[in-house]
Order: structure tokens, then C-alpha cells, then sequence
């Protein structure tokens, strides 16, 4: 004989955010990026899904300029660089006026990264941990911090790129 | 001698190749690696900038790697090769300058910036032509790049 009952389960979405971009262009000395940011230094790209939130709720900046960090902003691109002939997978996540970012653990970032290359149809998931991070730089209450991964990906002028940040 | 600019002109591979081959000495003062992998470097590059092509009586001469945003051209990378002369002092000529400025003017670019290694021929260049055009360099280490000075015009 069985009795009815109800199963309980709880269900966190993995889904930290997401953001969408298309790819533009840009250079500084002797490195070429590919993706997408506001920055005054590396301008290059738009963005279709505005600010997103980090792992902590931080909300990330996808508009300044770096105005008060020197050009410091929020960069996501594939970089190449003379200097090393190193390709990179740059994160640079940009927090406006709200304090210090906080320390660069998974949680307060993400577990993993899922890259959609729209236009290629081409799917790749990078781990937190495969990145370096740089140290949290705040000034005049806005903070930037930097994420690398040494990658080709790829990216080329007008692709759209998805960024799925996720906890699991 | 007549110089057409041209924004996004399409190039063949032997064209690349030559203005490569004509500047290899001044990139080589510029950007780090082996001759093959500057190529490739440029070559990368170039495919995803815009540009801004010089041409002599019909022969490629020049192309310049710019990003262009709100009528500021910013100079990433350049190959100037030899012209008709077998020289690149064109670069120096008042011919060649203002034929660029009308470019400019002629594609409502009003600002011009470039970030240029420090002690390089490139940096020489723009202190020669830039003061005798307004331009301010800057030898500090400005916008917290310590290996680069920059030169602007109306910045």
C-alpha cells in the first residue's frame, strides 16, 4: 500500500546572469582586443543586455568610461598581444560607485563561465579557477578587478557573444 | 604624384605582404616577436580594425589600423611602405599631411590619439610632424600605461 505525499525539493538556479554583446575592436600599444567595452582606453563593441550581477549581487557597470580610474572599466574580450604572442580570455568586471568589489573567490564571481559564440554556433565553458586574477583596484568609491585565461577564442568583429555566469 | 584615402579599402595578400616587407624595420622597433609572428599579429589585427588606406596613382602605399569612435580616430598600427621613389618620407610631406587631414575633416573626425612605445622611431615621427601640426605629446605616463606616451590633437 502506498501513501500519497509530496516530495519536497529545493531548486537554486545556476544561472547567475547572463550578458550579450557584439564584438568590436580595439588596441593599446602592442595588444589588439576583441569584445566588447566602454573603457576610454579600449572602446570597442556594444552591449544588448545592459548591467549584470556578479556572484556576490554586485551589480556590474557596463557604461563608464573609467572616468574616475584612469579608463579602468569593464572589459570582456579576446586579447592577443605582441608583447608575449599570448592570446587571452580577459574578464574585467567594473562596480560604480559602490565600494570595494569583493575578493576574488568563485562564489563572489562564478564557477564557471559558458561562452556562446552566436555567430558561430561554437560552445565553451571556462572554470573560475582556470583564470588569474588580478587584485581588486578601488578608487573614488569605484572598483575594478580582473580576470585572465590563457585562450585563443576566436572572436572576430561583429560576432555576438553570450556570457552565461553560473554558480554550479 | 596624387594620394587618395580611402577608409576600408579592401587588400589583396601580396599587397600586405609588400607593405609588411617595406616597413619590417620600424614594426620590428614597435611590437615584440618574430618577423612571422608580427606578421600574424598584424594580420590578425588588421582583418578586425578599420583602416585607413593610402594610395599613389593607383599602388597601395600606406594602410593604417584605426578604431573610430565619435569623431575621434585613434592610430593603432601602421605599414608604410615605399613609393614610387622607393622612399617612405612621404610620410614627412606636406602633400601626404594634408592630404590626410582633408581626410579627416572629410569624414567629420575631428580628434585624433595614438599610444606609441617609448624610444621607438614611431614616437620620433610623431614628435617631428605633431609639433609642426599642433599636436601635444605627452612623455609622462598619462592613463597609468608606464611603457607608452601618447600624442593628441584636440584632447
Amino acid at each position: 500500500m502506498f501513501s500519497s505525499g509530496v516530495i519536497a525539493a529545493s531548486f537554486v538556479d545556476p544561472v547567475i546572469d547572463t550578458v550579450q554583446f557584439t564584438c568590436g575592436s580595439d588596441a593599446l600599444i602592442k595588444t589588439t582586443a576583441i569584445g566588447f567595452s566602454p573603457s576610454n582606453l579600449f572602446t570597442m563593441g556594444s552591449i544588448s543586455t545592459g548591467t549584470f550581477v556578479i556572484g556576490s549581487g554586485r551589480v556590474i557597470d557596463v557604461t563608464d568610461g573609467g572616468s574616475n580610474t584612469g579608463g579602468g572599466a569593464t572589459q570582456l574580450s579576446d586579447d592577443f598581444t605582441s608583447n608575449t604572442g599570448a592570446n587571452r580570455f580577459t574578464l574585467a568586471f567594473f562596480s560604480k560607485n559602490a565600494g570595494a568589489l569583493p575578493a576574488a573567490t568563485a562564489e563572489n564571481y562564478f564557477n564557471k563561465v559558458v561562452v556562446t559564440n552566436i555567430t558561430d554556433s561554437d560552445i565553451t565553458t571556462h572554470a573560475f579557477s582556470d583564470f588569474t586574477a588580478g587584485g581588486v583596484s578601488t578608487l573614488n568609491n569605484d572598483s575594478r578587478i580582473i580576470f585572465q585565461k590563457n585562450i585563443d577564442l576566436g572572436w572576430s568583429v561583429n560576432d555576438v557573444i553570450k556570457l552565461e555566469f553560473r554558480s554550479d | 604624384m596624387s594620394y587618395s584615402f580611402l577608409l576600408n579599402r579592401e587588400y589583396t595578400t601580396a599587397e600586405f605582404d609588400r607593405l609588411f616587407n617595406d616597413c619590417l624595420d620600424s614594426l620590428k622597433d614597435s611590437l615584440n616577436g618574430t618577423d612571422e609572428s608580427i606578421k600574424s599579429f598584424l594580420q590578425k589585427s588588421y582583418k578586425n580594425m578599420q583602416t585607413i588606406s593610402t594610395v599613389e596613382d593607383g599602388t597601395l602605399i600606406a594602410i593604417i589600423a584605426v578604431s573610430i569612435n565619435d569623431g575621434r580616430v585613434k592610430y593603432n598600427y601602421a605599414m608604410f611602405g615605399k613609393d614610387a621613389n622607393n622612399s617612405r618620407a612621404y610620410i614627412y610631406g606636406d602633400a601626404w599631411l594634408n592630404g590626410m587631414h582633408s581626410f579627416l575633416n572629410d569624414n567629420g573626425i575631428t580628434r585624433e590619439k595614438t599610444y606609441i612605445g617609448k624610444s621607438t622611431k614611431m614616437i620620433n615621427y610623431h614628435n617631428n610632424v605633431h609639433n609642426s601640426h599642433s599636436w601635444i605629446t605627452t612623455t609622462n605616463d598619462v592613463d597609468n600605461f608606464d611603457d607608452a606616451e601618447w600624442s593628441s590633437n584636440d584632447y
